[in-house]
């Protein structure tokens, strides 16, 4: 049986880079991603039982750093993980134009565009209501066709269709 | 664009990860642990201080212990985030390191109340910190070593300000003795994470005779005549403890003190024949593994009380 020191361990060394490289998408600051994980993995080991498989310990981790950037946290004081040279920040303009949305509405696109979820999946994964993700994407879709049109953002490109699949709610969790 | 989006952030992920790859693992987890170790401890430390306060409130029939029973037991979550802070400044403790910027000098008979009185203690020799031989103890009730040190009055500037309520205190003639407690609760907006075994009660009989000897220090208690010296220093009893004890703010700690005179005659025998009053005000340590310049960092825990002696 592993503690949740061990799958602590497994995960920063088979899953980390992935989870920092996902935490940077979200704060597109160094010292905030390594922040924001370090709040995530605190977050989700306080409770952790002995034993919990890797790909579990993954899912709450990113649920964390999801629910984490929604409610508009800041990570910013901190010292930042990796290459002290490297730069601070990304010089992606696609990136830089999400990065400069809301947190709310960075972290709905982000989880619309990078893990592809509809709406109804966003709403699933942080607890929140549907319409209020939509309004959420829609706000930040808008926003990003607005100031960086010559990007090429538009609405019909990231907004719509995938709410329109059959979606099973988990009756467990909205229950809680 | 979708597709072309999604790649512009794989790019950036797989660039982030990259850098991930360089930097050492122990950076990320060792912070996580430390801080879950403690979050996980404070746990069991509330479920234990809970059971202790319900035993306490019913030996004592105090009502008024109600409501810390209910704040002790209750919440196992951390409370809400103040407005202003980051959840993870809501929930580390007062750091050294923090304390030390808002530390400001503090002088005999200043009173304030936007400040916890405290003291810092300068080790020259760090080897002479007395929690490498503390540690090393394993009587079950608690350390037996007394050790002194000169620290230096200090106010801590909007930082763990603490309050107490039903305090309280006795004497007996024989043998000489005088114990008191206190239930104090953490009016500041993070925890307060101190040694536990450093608690200890200094009994002034002249608080304001700062000619008078050096105190007399036994397990968890100074007694003498006046804290603080000509000099303007003070005198502290440098208990430690390996394990923090958290006063989370809304949670409540039972601090208590007993000196007692066992080996013939005393300053405590002196205090219990004068029948004079005398001043009892409890202080900590805080808690850290690698404190600010290796310094021990004291906090009064609530405010001095005056009590009277016993005439026989």
């Amino acid at each position: 049986m592993s503690t949740w020191t061990e799958t602590l361990d497994a995960l920063v060394r088979e899953r980390g880079s992935a989870l920092y490289g996902y935490a940077f998408v979200a704060t597109g600051d160094r010292a905030a991603a390594s922040n924001l994980l370090r709040h995530a993995l605190s977050r989700s080991f306080r409770h952790a039982p002995n034993n919990m498989p890797v790909d579990a310990a993954h899912a709450y981790v990113k649920r964390e750093m999801q629910s984490a950037v929604f409610a508009g946290r800041e990570f910013r004081d901190r010292r930042p993980l990796g290459n002290a040279s490297s730069a601070a920040t990304s010089s992606n303009a696609v990136h830089d134009a999400i990065v400069a949305l809301p947190a709310r509405e960075r972290i709905c696109v982000i989880m619309r565009v990078v893990d592809g979820l509809s709406s109804n999946q966003i709403a699933l994964e942080l607890d929140l209501d549907p319409a209020t993700i939509r309004a959420c994407v829609a706000a930040g879709v808008e926003q990003l066709a607005h100031t960086h049109a010559h990007l090429g953002f538009a609405p019909e490109d990231l907004d719509g269709g995938r709410d329109e699949e059959v979606f099973v709610v988990d009756a467990r969790r909205r229950g809680r | 664009m979708t597709t072309d989006v999604r790649e512009s952030l794989a790019e950036v992920a797989t660039s982030a990860r990259a850098d991930f790859e360089h930097s050492d693992p122990a950076d990320l987890t060792v912070p996580v642990m430390r801080y879950v170790r403690r979050y996980r401890a404070t746990r069991f430390a509330a479920s234990a201080l809970g059971v202790v306060l319900v035993v306490s409130g019913a030996l004592l029939g105090a009502d008024a212990l109600t409501s810390v029973r209910e704040s002790a037991i209750e919440p196992d979550e951390p409370v809400a985030t103040p407005v202003g802070m980051s959840e993870d400044e809501a929930t580390t403790p007062w750091s050294t390191l923090a304390l030390a910027a808002v530390t400001e000098p503090r002088a005999y008979g200043e009173k304030r109340i936007d400040s916890a009185a405290g003291m810092i203690c300068h080790h020259s020799d760090p080897a002479d910190d007395p929690r490498v031989a503390i540690e090393n103890q394993s009587d079950p009730l608690g350390s037996e070593l007394v050790v002194t040190a000169q620290c230096a009055p200090v106010w801590f500037k909007n930082g763990p300000i603490t309050s107490d309520r039903n305090a309280t205190s006795a004497i007996t003639q024989t043998p000489a003795s005088v114990s008191s407690a206190t239930v104090i609760g953490n009016l500041s907006d993070r925890p307060l994470a101190i040694d536990g075994e450093s608690i200890f009660m200094w009994i002034e009989l002249a608080p304001g005779d700062f000619a008078a000897d050096a105190p007399t220090a036994y397990p968890h208690a100074l007694v003498g005549g006046s804290m603080w010296d000509e000099q303007g220093n003070i005198s502290a009893l440098l208990g430690s403890d390996s394990h923090p004890t958290r006063i989370i703010p809304g949670q409540y700690l039972v601090a208590s003190g007993l000196a007692t005179e066992l080996d013939g005659r005393g300053p405590l025998d002196d205090l219990v024949a004068s029948g004079a009053n005398f001043t009892v005000t409890f202080w900590a340590r805080i808690h850290e593994d690698s404190p600010h310049n290796g310094s021990s960092y004291l906090v009064r825990l609530g405010e001095e009380h005056i009590y009277g002696g016993l005439r026989s």
